[in-house]
């Protein structure tokens, strides 16, 4: 599935709306980021590319390295 | 974001880069704090060790300001990431400033093999264009990587690159007393400078007092002698070995002639057997100038160690180099001393550069008519210079000093090509000989036009200069004829025949170890084919 992006305001009492084309039922992961702290498309674009890199696909991303998720 | 991210500082980062759900995260270093775009430079740390200096790094707990990583930590030198800021989850440790400018120093060499190999790197040879020079530089990634690395140091004067290089090259040549300088005709300066110290006694060379040398050959073999108000006497050379004339030398010894000053011509080593009999019989010091000679052995002894003092020379034509350098080697402790106070301003004071109170006796010492206490460190025994070379020329010198065995192999390898090349040449040219008991590291292969030849030296060499094979005389030929000998004080240990021949008639080859057997071959061929041979 493909992650969508949507920047809304939040309203009273910390609520926000979605609309989403999922069917009815599915479950979706949302995660919640403050506008401020958002990272730019710019960035995320850059870091896309560089993900891409065999070191970081072979390497970073080997399970061994998975010992840094919880610092 | 409740932080900033500094320069050394080592951060998580969401991994992938882009999956911002916290689940998966690395540490990086941050090379850079943001810059005006936001962007940092990172070098991800694994728990995988990297084999090789210039991919890895190997982080230990004394590289920390603070808290260690909990895991075995590697940085990846060779993978580095352009990242914005605001990827940046938060901040895990940070590096020391030693650590990290290592770190910056494994950076910085890590390019180096690359741009060596293009600059300095093999290029093909294409006969009549592509130059053949008599001498060169044979320099690549492991010089320009010393030079980084001492420049990085920012130390400049003699430092430690120079504690290494005079200690190898010690052992190279077996004698324990080694002081590099700034040229080889520094060194020549020192060691007949040295000879007149007034710490020998009765053994210093005075005014006046006779040298024993030859006329064929580079004048700062003899300059230092004339400077120091001594008198050079000339005996002639044979053809050949281009070496001083044995048979003619001990009648040219007269009462004053307390000392002999010789180079070890293009690297073929004068006879020792005879020379150091004369010495010893006449008690006469000596000084080998091995300047064009480095690795050369006369009965398996490298020359240099069999006189009182040597001398090498480490301009970019001999056999190592350092740009500008030399050095001086002695196994006399009281001439090492003496020479390290010429070379070092003349001082008394033997401390290293950057270094106080050696002797423990800085503000103790009584010498001369100074008052008592005078700061050793400005009290001057000797006339002195500074001769002393910067740590950046000491580091080239230490990376060739590597290679020396290789280049010793390449100058005899490319000698005997030559030789059995040209021996059907042998008519019309006096081909260079070994003296007998010698093994020479040559320094170029010298040749000489016989009369019978009938042609110009001049022609000759023109010739071969448009096919793009460089040449050069025996220095300065006979240096009695040079202009700035005339008026000079000298004597003449006899004729000198030979001497001018050698300034109308001998000219020399390359044998350095830049030069391939292509390009040897097409030396061979353009003779023969000036001389009609194969023609």
């Amino acid at each position: 599935m493909k992650a969508t992006q949507h920047v809304v305001t939040v309203s009273e009492g910390g609520r926000v709306a979605l609309r989403v084309p999922q069917p009815v039922g599915t479950r979706v992961r949302v995660i919640v980021l403050d506008e401020s702290d958002a990272v730019p498309d710019e960035a995320m674009a850059l870091a896309r590319g560089q993900e891409q890199s065999g070191f970081a696909r072979q390497v970073l991303a080997d399970p061994a390295e998975d010992v840094w998720n919880d610092l | 974001m409740t932080f900033s991210v500094r320069a050394g500082g080592i951060y998580k980062l969401p991994f992938p880069f882009t999956d911002l759900s916290g689940r998966k995260a690395r540490p990086a270093l941050a090379l850079n704090a943001p810059d005006g775009q936001g962007d940092i430079r990172f070098l991800f740390i694994t728990t995988t060790p990297v084999r090789g200096s210039g991919r890895g790094y190997a982080l230990e707990a004394a590289d920390y300001a603070g808290t260690p990583l909990p895991f075995p930590s590697f940085l990846r030198l060779d993978k580095p990431f352009l990242l914005h800021q605001s990827l940046v989850i938060k901040p895990l440790a940070q590096l020391n400033r030693a650590a990290f400018a290592m770190v910056f120093r494994r950076l910085i060499a890590a390019e180096i093999p690359c741009f060596a190999e293009l600059e300095h790197g093999f290029r093909p040879f294409v006969a009549g264009t592509t130059p053949i020079p008599p001498s060169g530089k044979v320099i690549g990634a492991p010089e320009l990587e010393n030079m980084v690395e001492a420049a990085l140091d920012g130390w400049l004067t003699t430092g430690r690159f120079n504690e290494q290089f005079e200690r190898k090259l010690g052992a190279f040549l077996g004698l324990p007393q080694v002081l590099t300088v700034n040229s080889g005709s520094s060194a020549n300066l020192l060691a007949v400078s040295a000879l007149c110290s007034p710490l020998l006694g009765e053994r210093a060379l005075q005014p006046g007092d006779e040298v024993l040398t030859v006329a064929a050959g580079f004048p700062t073999t003899v300059n230092p002698i004339l400077v120091n108000g001594l008198i050079p006497v000339f005996v002639d050379v044979e053809l050949g070995t281009y070496n001083v004339d044995i048979a003619q030398i001990d009648a040219a010894i007269g009462p004053r002639t307390r000392a002999i000053m010789l180079a070890h011509t293009l690297g073929n080593p004068f006879n020792l057997d005879a020379i150091t009999r004369l010495a010893g019989e006449h008690g006469l010091w000596l000084v080998e100038d091995c300047c064009d000679a480095l690795g050369s052995t006369w009965r398996g002894q490298k020359v240099g160690t069999f006189g009182d003092i040597g001398t090498l020379s480490f301009y970019p034509a001999h056999h190592i180099t350092m740009g500008e350098g030399g050095a001086v080697f002695t196994r006399d402790p009281l001439l090492a001393r003496i020479m390290a106070s010429i070379r070092d301003w003349g001082r008394d004071c033997w401390c290293a550069p950057g270094r106080d109170n050696t002797c423990g006796k800085r503000f103790d010492w009584q010498l001369g008519d100074l008052p008592t206490g005078y700061d050793h460190k400005y009290v001057y025994s000797h006339l002195g210079y500074n001769l002393k070379i910067t740590d950046m020329q000491a580091a080239c010198g230490l990376a060739q000093l590597e290679r020396l065995p290789e280049f010793i192999a390449a100058r005899q390898h490319n000698f005997r090509f030559l030789r059995e090349r040209l021996a059907g040449l042998e008519e019309f040219l006096i081909l260079p000989e070994a003296t007998s008991g010698s093994d020479p590291s040559w320094f170029g292969f010298p040749l000489t036009l016989r009369e019978a030849a009938g042609v110009n030296r001049v022609d000759l060499l023109r010739y071969l200069d448009q096919y793009r094979i460089g040449t050069r005389l025996l220095f300065a030929g006979n240096l009695l004829r040079q202009p700035y000998f005339q008026g000079r004080a000298y004597r003449l240990g006899g004729a000198l025949p030979n001497t001018d021949v050698v300034m109308n008639q001998t000219f020399w080859l390359g044998v350095y170890p830049g030069l391939n057997a292509a390009m040897l071959e097409s030396v061979a061929e353009r003779l023969e084919t000036f001389f009609g041979v194969n023609f």
